[in-house]
């Protein structure tokens, strides 16, 4: 196979099975014969990426020290190299992979395969000329920007007790991986860098969310990315900021009855969903770059999402609301910003010129920017969070509610002290008398020997 | 090998429009998951720094009136895209077709 042919091969095998989507929930597990071929295709996958960017950037080893957070922007190849380096090997069994992966025609043995025969080029690699260096990294890109969600579709797809889990589900490298192939995808052979502006050095970095109580967190972030953005953000971008809030509303306030121990406050949250919904809907285009960091915040949003709803925790809404708040807030200025700069296309109101409303785009007037429907929708939901946000339990009842949870939990401390102490009392009382008993009875042992121990 | 000047092909296109008809339809009648994923596959098919081509509320020869025959139609096609090599193109259908994926389970877990 040729470098080209291989390459391809690997994209198509790690594309299609991207497509193929996340695993059912109602699945079962792989079973470990089928676990061990998978692993070892997924490993030889990662190597093989590592290797050829590796090669690219002329590195053997590789180490994260003396890298920066905006080196994610600054050396997006040299970042991925490193964080694939530090993605460890998932099979650890005793099979080698050629033994595992001959003559397997499943999509992950045929990419396994691929990969393979692509570190025989990591030589030939080195010598490219520069040019040509970066179409060949971007192609690289293409397959490691599959990985994080391929490996998370493959810890979903794991027994819970398998041990390659941990490392497929650790979202520390895999969020920074995402980011990074986006950068590199991005790049241009000519030296045209449409990522210039993210060089700004207020750039926002981008935190890993482990819990779903970091998901306020992850909502603060995206207002900082959101504002960063200003009136560049994409529209598709702006979409996504919209499903963020749209889906943690769905998980913290469904449709139906509330989740157990969810407090009352909380249902002015239904009169978001429709607003965000429209929002979403109403045909809304810019010609601005999406920016990955909103995409990645959005996933680990997502993620941690997925686990609340599975286990809910009343103590995330009390942080998320006014962060929800706040970013739709944002968002909403965001898209003001975008219409008075002239950045925003929208389809007309009427038909203009005989043509249909449907037929084209047009630039939103600048004098139209607060009356732009998306922003009103945007507004309206920002509202209901607002005021769901106002509603919730002022610090003083929330003060006086902990007062009595402490008054509670010292009065219950106190008793069970007492208790310890009268226990403890009582052993020392007993141990007294079974001390004063013991030497009673020791001094009459000893007066009963001494008055028996014949004299000298 | 990766194509720099053009992210959305005709076919990806005529998937999006299909979509967007689709959803026009059934505006009223979809739980919000499946319309935000299915907006969320249509900003993949799109190109960022292009305004798309035109869209139409109707689509000669494809049956709007089920929503999930389109899903699974242009997810099928989709998934068969993303095969394509190192490219954005395949790329960018891989993860409509992902987001379809969940559109279309959304459905089918909601219908009675």
């Amino acid at each position: 196979m040729t470098y080209s042919d291989s390459i391809t091969e690997l994209a198509t095998q790690v594309t299609g099975l991207l497509a193929t989507g996340p695993p059912s929930p109602y699945a079962e597990p792989l079973p470990a014969d089928r676990a061990a071929v998978v692993l070892t295709a997924r490993d030889s996958v990662v190597a093989a990426t590592r290797g050829l960017t590796g090669a690219l950037l002329g590195r053997y080893a590789s180490t994260t020290q003396g890298l920066h957070v905006e080196d994610t922007v600054n050396q997006p190849a040299l970042v991925m190299h490193s964080v694939l380096c530090t993605m460890p090997n998932t099979y650890q069994g005793e099979r080698s992979s050629s033994d595992l992966l001959t003559g397997d025609a499943t999509s992950w043995a045929t990419a396994g395969r691929a990969a393979t025969s692509l570190e025989g080029y990591l030589r030939r690699v080195r010598r490219l000329p520069m040019d040509d260096r970066a179409t060949a990294l971007r192609d690289v890109a293409v397959v490691a920007s599959a990985i994080p969600d391929l490996d998370a579709d493959l810890a979903g797809q794991l027994p819970p007790d398998h041990p390659a889990r941990a490392p497929l589900a650790d979202s520390t490298p895999h969020a920074l991986l995402r980011i990074v192939s986006h950068q590199l995808r991005q790049t241009r052979p000519d030296g045209d860098s449409q990522y210039a502006r993210k060089l700004d050095p207020e750039r926002v970095t981008v935190g890993v969310l482990r819990i779903p109580r970091d998901i306020p967190d992850g909502l603060r972030q995206l207002v900082a990315l959101v504002e960063c953005n200003g009136p560049r953000l994409a529209a598709a971008d702006a979409r996504a900021v919209i499903r963020v809030v749209a889906t943690g509303i769905d998980v913290i306030q469904p449709a139906g009855p509330a989740p157990a121990g969810y407090p009352d406050w909380l249902s002015g949250l239904r009169d978001a969903p429709p607003a965000l919904r429209m929002a979403a809907t109403t045909p809304m285009a810019t010609i601005t770059p999406r920016d990955p960091a909103i995409s990645v915040v959005g996933i680990e949003i997502h993620n941690q999402l997925r686990q609340l709803a599975r286990k809910p925790d009343p103590a995330v809404a009390d942080h998320w609301v006014p962060a929800a708040a706040q970013l739709s807030d944002a968002l909403a200025d965001c898209l003001v910003a975008a219409g008075r700069n002239g950045l925003l296309f929208v389809r007309p109101d009427d038909d203009v010129r005989g043509l249909k409303a449907d037929d084209f785009w047009m630039p939103l007037p600048r004098i139209h920017a607060e009356r732009n429907p998306v922003v009103g929708a945007i507004r309206q939901a920002s509202d209901a969070l607002n005021r769901t946000a106002a509603n919730r339990p002022t610090p003083a009842v929330v003060a006086t509610g902990a007062e009595r949870r402490w008054t509670n939990i010292l009065t219950a401390n106190q008793e069970a002290l007492r208790r310890l102490e009268n226990a403890v009392q009582h052993r020392v009382r007993s141990a007294a008398t079974s001390a004063s008993v013991a030497s009673r009875a020791h001094a009459s042992t000893s007066t009963h020997r001494r008055a028996g121990r014949p004299s000298r | 090998m990766t194509d720099p000047e053009s992210v959305v092909s005709p076919q990806m296109a005529a998937d999006r429009t299909r979509l967007r008809a689709m959803l026009h339809r059934h505006d009223s009648d979809l739980p919000d998951e499946v319309v935000f994923a299915v907006i969320a596959a249509i900003d993949h098919l799109t190109d960022p720094l292009r305004l798309s081509e035109p869209d139409s509320a109707d689509v000669p020869g494809v049956d709007l009136a089920d929503p999930v025959g389109v899903i699974r139609a242009v997810n099928a096609r989709l998934t068969a895209a993303a095969g394509a090599g190192p490219s954005e193109r395949a790329l960018a259908c891989a993860q409509a077709a992902r987001e379809l994926t969940d559109a279309q389970r959304a459905l089918l877990g909601r219908r009675p």
